[in-house]
């Protein structure tokens, strides 16, 4: 059960640092509020509460707390961090959002579990909402049981964008040339080598072709380079749209 | 060690369970939300065949005079019509503690207890200046039931003011199996000589001072002197008192001593980080997890201090990773104890790695 601290090998940024040898440890001052929202939606990281702060904004919906819970492997203790907050035992609706990698259902179940395993109750379904207290919702990314992420969602919804045929040539064109860096690799006897995640990738390369370029796809929200009227974004829009607090 | 608990009607508790405890047990709350409480149930169940702690818990608030509402202050809303009931399950050794408290309507005076070097005396006050009171004592009625026993063996007790004098109605034949220590929150100095004396006669002085030489590095060296007075050796031509040293190094000594002198039980630290820098702080965790694990000792402290829960947090990290053996053991909880409308009472625990990433992310676990 007991994890390992991070050591200084581990990645660590921003905020302060205190100076011991062996442990490294981000010691943020001063401690953030309680849980004031009566809404709160957990997402991975910071990329993502920009990206959904900002199309909560667009969408109308006020008053939702969008806070970064971590990934796959920091979301088992951050999520029971956060619902151990104090205040959270007032909030009224409770969302997660997770991306799908490569298996949706089996995301969607991890969720569900840890939920219940901290006493909430989860929706039967991802998309959805249960009725308990606080209502719990799971949306995972980019949604309709697919696999991907929060970059296949915020990409389909450019999918007509003009720049988008030189975005799919660019990454076409690299495909071309890992294939042939890999065809040589074989005859050394070397690993294969490629992009590991190609969707993030492409992202950046659409990203990089607006006027101001920024480095992800949450800096990108802010700056209105995804288009927040797609149908693409209609399910996720729905989901969020249940988030909206009692007055 | 103990495990989980049920207080009832106890001071501002009416109804609260708590499980879960593990071996270092840090609680926090807001004011008034039971965190003392808590200790002194504990404390109360531990020596739950000694009538006179009550008043010791009583003492250690601050309250002196020996009036009704001296006794009814024990009681959740001053209402001594409901009985106190705390019920304890405890490991090693095995048993279950149900201790009931009552109060005595047998006799009634109003005194003052005084307290001086841990031992209680009593001064009865000029009797013409006040009212009769009502409730003269307390009763104890604690049942004892022992590993896989169906039932166990109960026990009356009782404390009462009979004229001037304390009337005790003590347990006959009782031994008491478990063992825990107290430190209050301010006069925590009242047994640190005679703790200070077994530390010097098991040769063990050399322990305490390489955890106080982390926060004082001049400190060569500590005796005992007349009075049970604590000296120490900073390098000047004549040893000095150790609280000339100040309070923060007073307070880590008292509670160090009071480890070493809770072998196998339970040590209860009120507002532990009082008087230390928070770099003092976690020397001192790091000393409270090593010595709770050379000598199997259960410790719950309370703090209000952030300071002090992120060094409780690291030290324990950092124990671990110098005890293979300790990483899997999971012995560290702090619990959050809230109170809610309607005398409902809400606790919330955080295992290491919760309570790692909460301070991590900066989210608030008090």
């Amino acid at each position: 059960m007991t994890k390992k601290p991070r050591t200084k090998s581990d990645k660590v940024s921003e905020e302060q640092t205190t100076t011991e040898p062996h442990l490294v440890y981000k010691v943020k001052f001063p401690i953030k509020e309680s849980v004031a929202c009566k809404s709160i939606l957990a997402v991975e990281g910071q990329d993502e509460v920009n990206f959904f702060d900002k199309l909560l904004e667009y969408m109308k919906i006020p008053g939702v707390d969008v806070k970064p819970v971590g990934g796959k492997d920091n979301f088992k203790i951050k999520v029971p961090g956060l619902i151990n907050t104090p205040g959270f035992d007032n909030v009224e609706v409770f969302a997660v959002i997770r991306d799908a990698d490569n298996n949706p259902q089996d995301v969607f179940e991890s969720v569900k579990n840890l939920l219940k395993g901290e006493k909430l109750t989860p929706p039967q379904k991802p998309g959805e909402f249960s009725s308990g207290t606080p209502r719990v919702g799971i949306f995972i990314m980019p949604g309709s049981s697919e696999t991907g992420m929060l970059e296949d969602l915020c990409l389909k919804t450019v999918k007509d964008h003009p720049f988008m045929p030189c975005v799919d040539a660019f990454m076409d064109c690299i495909d071309k040339k890992y294939k042939a860096i890999n065809e040589e690799r074989k005859i050394q006897g070397e690993n294969e080598v490629k992009i590991k995640i190609p969707v993030k990738a492409k992202a950046q390369v659409f990203l990089s072709a607006m006027t101001e370029t920024v480095g992800s796809v949450g800096l990108g929200a802010k700056k209105k380079y995804w288009n927040f009227d797609s149908e693409e974004l209609d399910d996720i829009k729905q989901f969020l749209s249940q988030l909206k607090p009692s007055d | 060690m103990i495990e989980s608990i049920k207080i009832e009607n106890f001071r501002g508790i009416k109804n609260m369970e708590m499980d879960d405890f593990k071996r270092v047990n840090l609680l926090v709350g807001k004011n008034n939300c039971g965190k003392t409480t808590l200790l002194e149930a504990i404390f109360l169940l531990l020596g739950a065949g000694n009538p006179k702690l009550p008043i010791s818990t009583n003492s250690a608030r601050g309250l002196h005079k020996v009036d009704e509402t001296y006794w009814r202050i024990l009681f959740n809303k001053m209402d001594t019509d409901v009985g106190i009931r705390l019920e304890g399950n405890f490991k090693y050794p095995q048993q279950y503690r149900i201790l009931n408290i009552r109060p005595d309507y047998s006799s009634s005076s109003t005194a003052l207890i005084e307290e001086k070097n841990g031992d209680k005396s009593l001064k009865i006050e000029d009797i013409s200046s006040i009212s009769v009171p009502v409730i003269s004592g307390i009763l104890l009625w604690y049942n004892r039931k022992k590993e896989n026993k169906e039932t166990g063996i109960d026990y009356l007790s009782g404390i009462s003011i009979d004229g001037s004098n304390i009337k005790e109605r003590n347990l006959q034949n009782y031994v008491e199996d478990l063992r825990g220590i107290f430190i209050r929150s301010s006069n925590f100095l009242s047994d640190i000589g005679k703790r200070f004396n077994k530390i010097q006669l098991s040769k063990k002085t050399k322990d305490i001072l390489i955890i106080l030489k982390q926060i004082e590095p001049s400190l060569t060296n500590l005796l005992l002197g007349s009075d049970d007075i604590i000296l120490c050796d900073v390098g000047l031509d004549k040893l000095i008192p150790i609280s000339s040293l100040g309070e923060g190094i007073c307070r880590l000594l008292a509670i160090i001593l009071a480890l070493y002198d809770g072998n196998k039980g339970i040590v209860l630290i009120d507002e532990i980080e009082n008087g230390l820098h928070p770099s003092s702080q976690e020397v001192l965790w790091k000393g409270i997890f090593e010595i709770a694990h050379q000598l199997d000792i259960q410790v719950f402290a309370t703090t209000h201090s952030i300071e002090c829960v992120h060094s409780f947090s690291l030290a324990y990290n950092k124990f671990i990773e110098e005890h293979e053996d300790e990483r899997d053991k999971d012995n560290l909880r702090l619990f959050r104890i809230e109170r809610k409308p309607e005398d409902k009472m809400r606790v919330v625990k955080y295992n290491n790695e919760v309570l790692f990433a909460s301070l991590e992310q900066g989210w608030e676990v008090r």
